[in-house]
Order: C-alpha cells, then sequence, then structure tokens
C-alpha cells in the first residue's frame, strides 16, 4: 500500500505541482495546534483551544522549485478513535510524531503513538519526531533522550519552540523533503519498468471518483 | 464582572414582554422561539437568553402540562435550589489514582465529599470563592509536580528501557485497550479538565481564576451524576469518562447563565449544571459515545440524507470514503456547532435544541442537512480534480465556506424542524421537495436538473454494467445448456 501520490499540477489550473498529507499525532497539550499555527499564520498563542476530534490547515511551500501543497491533518490528543483514525491515516505521506519536553509522560507516550502509526498507516509514510516546548526552563526531558529514542525508532528528530519560532519551519520543510525524496526514488524505480503508475496504486476513491464522473 | 451587553432594564424588558404575551411555556417555546418572535426586535442578550434557557429547560421540568404558567414558575425560578455543588476533591497521592465514583483505590473514600486531608477550609461558594480559586491553583502546581496522564492508553515502561521493546512488540495484541470502558482516574480527570479550561476560548473570563474554578467545579459535580447516573445506562453502554468537547458546551451555558441578575453565585452554578445535565443527556450517548456515534451516522445521517437529498447523499457516500465524513461530522455534533457557526447563530440554534421538541439525535441530523444545503454549491463541486479531502476541509471549516451564504437562522431551525417532523411521519416525499426546492432555489432549476442527470446516468451505467455476465459464466452456462439439450435429445431417442 502505497500512500505517496503526486498530482501534476500543471494541467489543471492549480497552483501547486503536488499535494502531500502530514499529519501531527501526540497527547493531549504537547502543542501540535500550535506548531501548526505558527507555521501557518505565523501566529502563537499560550493556550490554544481544544482540537476536537480533527482539524485541517494547508500550506504551499516550495521545494526544488516545486510547489508543494502541505495538506495538514491536526489531531486531538484525547482521540481514540479507531475507526475515524483509519480513514485518517489513510494516504498520510508523513507523520510527525509531537511531545512536550516539559512533560516526561508525553514523551514516554510516544511509544504508544508510534505502534498506532506502525498500525495504521501505510509502511512508507515519512516519520518525524519533534520535541515541542525547548524554550521552557521546566524540561524535563533532554536533546540526548528525544535524540536516543528517534535513533532507536529510526526516525529523524527536532527539537522546537512555538513560542519562541524556533525548527518550526525546519519540521514542515525537513518533512517535505524526505517525502520528496521518497517520491523521486519511487518515480525512478517505477520509470525502469514503465509508467509512474506505482505512485497512483493508494490515490484512494479520490482519484477513482475523478474517472467515474467525468 | 460587569456586563457589557446590556442594562438591567432592557433585562425587564424582555422578560416583561415574553410573560405578557405568552401565558405558557409552550407558548413561549412555539411562538417565541419555534415562530422567531424572540428575534424580530434583535439580538437577544446573554441575560435575556440566560433567563429564557432557565426558563424552559428547567421548568418545562416541573411538568404541569399545557397550563404550565410562566409566571408562576419564574417566581419558584430559584427557590427550589436545596442541595449544594459538591466540592472538588483535593488530589492527594492517595486519591489520585481513584475513580471519581465507587471504590476507591485508597483508603480515603473517592466519592467527592472527602476533604479530611484537606488544610484549607471547605469551599463553600459563598466563601467569595477564595478557597476554591486556591484550589485550582494547588491543583495547578500538581500539574508540574508530577507527570500529566493525558493519554487514557499508558505505556507500561520507559520508552528508552531496552528491555520494552520486546516486550512492547509482544504485547500490540494486548494495548487494543477500549478506553472508554475504563474509568478514568480523580486525577486524570481533573488534569484534563483543567487543561481544557485553560485553553477556553469562547469568552475572556474563563481565564479568570473565579470563572475557572466555577467551571470546574460544575464540571466535577456532572461527572460524578454521568458516573452515578443509572439513567443513562440503556441499551447502549455510554462512556461515562469527561472527553474534550464537555467543556466548551459547559461554556457556552456558563455564559448565558453566570450572570442573570437575581442569582446569587451558588444559585447561578446550580442553574448551570441542571440545564447542563439535561443538555448533556441527549449529547452523551449520541456523540460522545464511539458505537452510538458510528450507529447514529449509519442509522440516521445516511438514511435521512438520502431521502432528503440524492445529490448529497451521493456526494458524500457513494464518492467518499466510508467513514471520513465522520472526521467532520464528529465535531459538528460534540460541540453542536460552536465550532462551525457564528457565536450569534449558535446560539439561536441552542435555543431551538434546549426547547426539546425534537429527539436531538434527529434534530441534529436535519440541522446538518440544512446547513450543507446551504453550502450545497461548494459540496456538488463539478471540478474534477477535486479531491476527498478537499470536501472535508470544507466541512471542517463550514464557517468559512458558507460565508454570507447562511440563511437566517430561524428559517434554518424552522426547515429542520419540518425534516425532524416529517421523517418521524415517514413522508419522505416532502421531505425530498423541501429540499430540492430549497437547492433550486440556490443554484438555479437548470443546473439543479442538470447535475439530477448526471447522477441518472451515472446510476444507469452502473445498472449496465452489473447487468453484464461475466464472459467465463457465459461459456459456462452455453455449456450447460448444451449438454442439458444432448441429454435430452439423447432421452428422447
Amino acid at each position: 500500500m502505497s500512500g505517496l501520490r503526486s498530482t501534476s499540477g500543471s494541467t489543471n489550473g492549480k497552483n501547486y505541482d503536488s499535494i502531500m498529507k502530514i499529519l501531527l499525532i501526540g497527547d493531549s497539550g504537547v502543542g501540535k495546534s500550535c506548531l501548526l499555527v505558527r507555521f501557518v499564520d505565523d501566529k502563537f498563542n499560550p493556550s490554544f483551544i481544544t482540537t476536537i476530534g480533527i482539524d485541517f490547515k494547508i500550506k504551499t511551500v516550495e521545494i526544488n522549485g516545486k510547489k508543494i501543497k502541505l495538506q495538514l491533518w491536526d489531531t486531538a490528543g484525547q482521540e481514540r478513535f479507531r475507526t475515524i483514525t483509519t480513514a485518517y491515516y489513510r494516504g498520510a505521506m508523513g507523520i510527525i510524531l509531537v511531545y512536550d519536553v516539559t512533560d516526561e509522560k508525553t514523551f514516554a507516550n510516544i511509544r504508544q503513538w508510534f505502534k498506532t502509526v506502525t498500525e495504521h498507516a501505510n509502511d512508507e509514510a515519512q516519520l518525524l519526531l519533534v520535541g515541542n516546548k525547548s524554550d521552557m526552563d521546566t524540561r524535563a526531558v533532554t536533546y540526548e533522550q528525544g535524540e536516543e529514542l528517534s535513533k532507536e525508532l529510526g526516525i529523524p528528530f527536532i527539537e522546537s519552540s512555538a513560542k519562541n519560532d524556533e525548527n518550526v519551519n525546519e519540521i514542515f520543510s525537513t518533512l517535505a523533503k524526505l517525502i520528496q525524496e521518497k517520491i523521486d526514488s519511487n518515480r525512478l524505480a517505477a520509470n525502469g519498468t514503465g509508467k509512474d503508475s506505482n505512485l497512483n496504486i493508494n490515490s484512494g476513491s479520490g482519484s477513482s471518483s475523478k474517472a467515474n464522473c467525468c | 464582572m460587569n456586563n457589557n451587553n446590556i442594562s438591567n432594564t432592557d433585562n425587564i424588558n424582555f422578560r416583561e414582554l415574553a410573560l405578557t404575551k405568552y401565558g405558557t411555556i409552550q407558548q413561549l417555546i412555539q411562538q417565541g422561539i419555534w415562530r422567531g418572535e424572540f428575534y424580530s426586535k434583535g439580538q437577544l442578550t446573554r441575560n435575556d437568553r440566560g433567563w429564557l434557557w432557565k426558563t424552559i429547560v428547567l421548568h418545562s421540568d416541573l411538568d404541569c402540562g399545557p397550563d404550565n404558567n410562566i409566571k408562576n414558575n419564574n417566581d419558584n425560578n430559584d427557590n427550589n435550589n436545596d442541595s449544594n455543588l459538591l466540592p472538588v476533591p483535593i488530589v492527594t497521592d492517595d486519591n489520585a489514582d481513584s475513580p471519581l465514583v465507587g471504590e476507591p483505590t485508597s483508603k480515603n473514600n473517592g466519592n467527592g465529599n472527602n476533604d479530611s486531608s484537606n488544610r484549607t477550609h471547605n469551599n463553600h461558594n459563598d466563601d467569595n470563592n477564595k478557597s476554591n480559586n486556591d484550589k485550582a491553583n494547588d491543583t495547578g502546581k500538581k500539574l508540574n509536580r508530577g507527570i500529566r496522564r493525558l493519554t487514557p492508553i499508558q505505556t507500561l515502561s520507559h520508552p528508552l528501557n531496552k528491555n520494552s521493546i520486546n516486550e512492547g512488540n509482544n504485547a500490540t495484541k494486548n494495548t487494543v485497550v477500549d478506553d472508554e470502558s475504563i474509568s478514568m482516574s480523580l486525577s486524570d480527570t481533573l488534569d484534563i479538565i483543567d487543561l481544557d479550561l485553560s485553553r477556553l476560548l469562547l469568552d475572556p473570563i474563563f481565564q479568570e481564576n473565579k470563572v475557572h474554578a466555577q467551571m470546574r467545579q460544575i464540571l466535577y459535580n456532572y461527572m460524578i451524576i454521568l458516573q452515578k447516573n443509572e439513567e443513562l445506562n440503556t441499551t447502549i453502554k455510554i462512556n461515562r469518562n469527561y472527553q474534550q468537547g464537555f467543556h466548551e458546551i459547559l461554556g457556552l451555558i456558563y455564559l448565558q447563565l453566570y450572570q442573570t441578575s437575581e442569582d446569587d453565585d451558588r444559585i447561578a452554578m446550580m442553574n448551570i449544571l441542571k440545564v447542563y445535565t439535561k443538555l448533556m443527556k441527549q449529547v452523551v450517548p449520541n456523540f460522545y459515545t464511539r458505537s452510538s456515534l458510528i450507529s447514529w451516522e449509519t442509522e440516521k445521517f445516511q438514511p435521512i440524507l438520502e431521502k432528503c437529498s440524492t445529490l448529497l447523499y451521493d456526494k458524500l457516500y457513494i464518492q467518499n470514503d466510508e467513514f471520513s465524513n465522520l472526521i467532520w461530522l464528529l465535531r459538528w455534533t460534540r460541540l453542536l456547532f460552536i465550532r462551525e457557526l457564528p457565536m450569534d447563530y449558535v446560539v439561536i440554534i441552542w435555543d431551538h435544541i434546549l426547547t426539546f421538541q425534537y429527539p436531538l439525535d434527529i434534530f441534529m441530523v436535519c440541522l446538518i442537512i440544512t446547513l450543507l444545503l446551504n453550502i450545497f454549491e461548494d459540496i456538488i463541486d463539478e471540478d474534477e480534480d477535486a479531491d476527498n479531502d478537499e470536501l472535508i476541509e470544507k466541512l471542517l471549516h463550514y464557517k468559512k465556506t458558507s460565508g454570507v451564504k447562511l440563511i437566517d437562522c430561524v428559517e434554518l431551525c424552522k426547515i429542520a424542524g419540518n425534516l425532524c417532523e416529517l421523517w418521524s411521519y415517514e413522508n419522505y416525499e416532502d421531505m425530498m421537495c423541501i429540499c430540492d426546492t430549497f437547492v433550486k432555489v440556490r443554484v438555479g432549476e437548470e443546473k439543479f436538473n442538470r447535475l439530477n442527470e448526471i447522477l441518472k446516468d451515472k446510476a444507469a451505467r452502473k445498472n449496465a454494467n452489473s447487468n453484464v455476465v461475466d464472459p467465463n459464466r457465459k461459456r459456462l452456462e452455453e455449456k450447460l445448456k448444451n449438454r442439458v439439450k444432448r441429454l435430452t435429445i439423447n432421452f428422447k431417442r
């Protein structure tokens, strides 16, 4: 099951070359929504409204001269709705696991989140571990601990502060670049066999519905 | 706290008007709310609405039949509060892991009356809420004392403990724990309540210590009611844990009721709890329990939508992934539109909801369908490149999608009410007629007909496809036929 999808946009009149679906997961209060708001709207509010279920933001970025529309999905930390999470994880190309460096428990729960990801997401999804609130004095998880866990899980790691706008853009640009690399290498592999059909294996009912309603 | 909405004289005028105009609560509900007479003179203030909600929700509980007189009830209004809210217990090492109700895991009882270990004075609300604030702060400190447990499912070991890796992998099957059936502990419940209240942004007053403490106490008391209440224990098993969203629904009620002029804090809090409890009695079993939300969608939302608008049904359920509509329906239903619509809209819809004229599960379906009809042209996007996620995005950001296109809120509620009624009479024809007419007016008859033609064509094509017999099967049939023929011929011979 390949969630990697590249939508060629030059002909359809859209102002982007491809779409990437990215999810943010992690415990309640670690700052998932704050990271998103900082990245998309460049704003910060110390108390950000509780996410109920799932929310959604969009930002178009440019990588290697290509315009990429990032679909950023934000979940409620408390949400354990399997039926919904299945729909939510479907087609995810990048998943950001967030913990709060001032809160050990949120760090400990990363393993649980990782497990959820491996259950629901497709194997090709690019993961990224993020320790948020790095600006705080009350740090309970060191950078080294975060790094160690990321090595163990085999995924890249970034510490960030949505408040001070540190490393927030890096989270999304790093992830988008890694995803783009995967897409490109897949395309390379696909070119060997012919079309880039590999890329569209799991474009889901989105594209099949297009075919239907033409 | 000053209420900048309104002066007291306006307040009294509205009530006097309501009291002189309508003899009974039923009249007030039918004419004032459903016929929209209340809204003809501009927006209701919070105080007016607080009074209105108290009147229609609390007094209709007395249920004296159609002669139920508002005036008398109004006089009784605040005098029947003989009980007090329970104080929120201080979290200690002893009671932290206890459930809110039932057998405590420690030597102390965890039922909320336990203040034996409490150094501070028992927080009666009349104590100017000083001690209440202290308590909120105490617990605030507790948050940082140790580890917050905001995730119902917990890891059993530290992630950096190498030994845990194998165990973790082996335990995969055992980790599918139904967190709805596990009672959240006292400290976990209070922690997440505090976290949610600290970021309740409906109004700036929620950042005040006193308001935080009051909201916290009301929520705690509601949790006790929810966990004890056998009445809710119907055929389905409901989730009795605190869930994110509870706080926001309470917040909206609090905003209307906390300062109705004649109430002191204690009575106001009691009234808020009562209105909240009555509303949540329908909200929690329908929308905050996953299995019932799923069956609400498949057994109510989908069939009613199909009867109302085949075009919308086709777009949302035939062309779309299964379950992906739950993504937006979840917040729409759990917050009763608080995040989806402008606030002046939301409160009018809530006026209608709180009349409890229709079962909430069906009324919500009809309200949602009516709201979808308002953005029909955005949903039935003819852009062939639009994908599923774009549709979900539009629905998750309804406010932005609908913009200024929304019809008058009272009209919207009326249409939804009519749909409810027709559904209960199984008058599907009229349901469809209402919805189709609405859409025709919005998008024009020509476009409407064109969209329907496309849909019919598609259905016809689908049928045609299903009539095509598999060639292998056809060959087999031919073979069998020939064989039977041969046999028959042989037999005749």
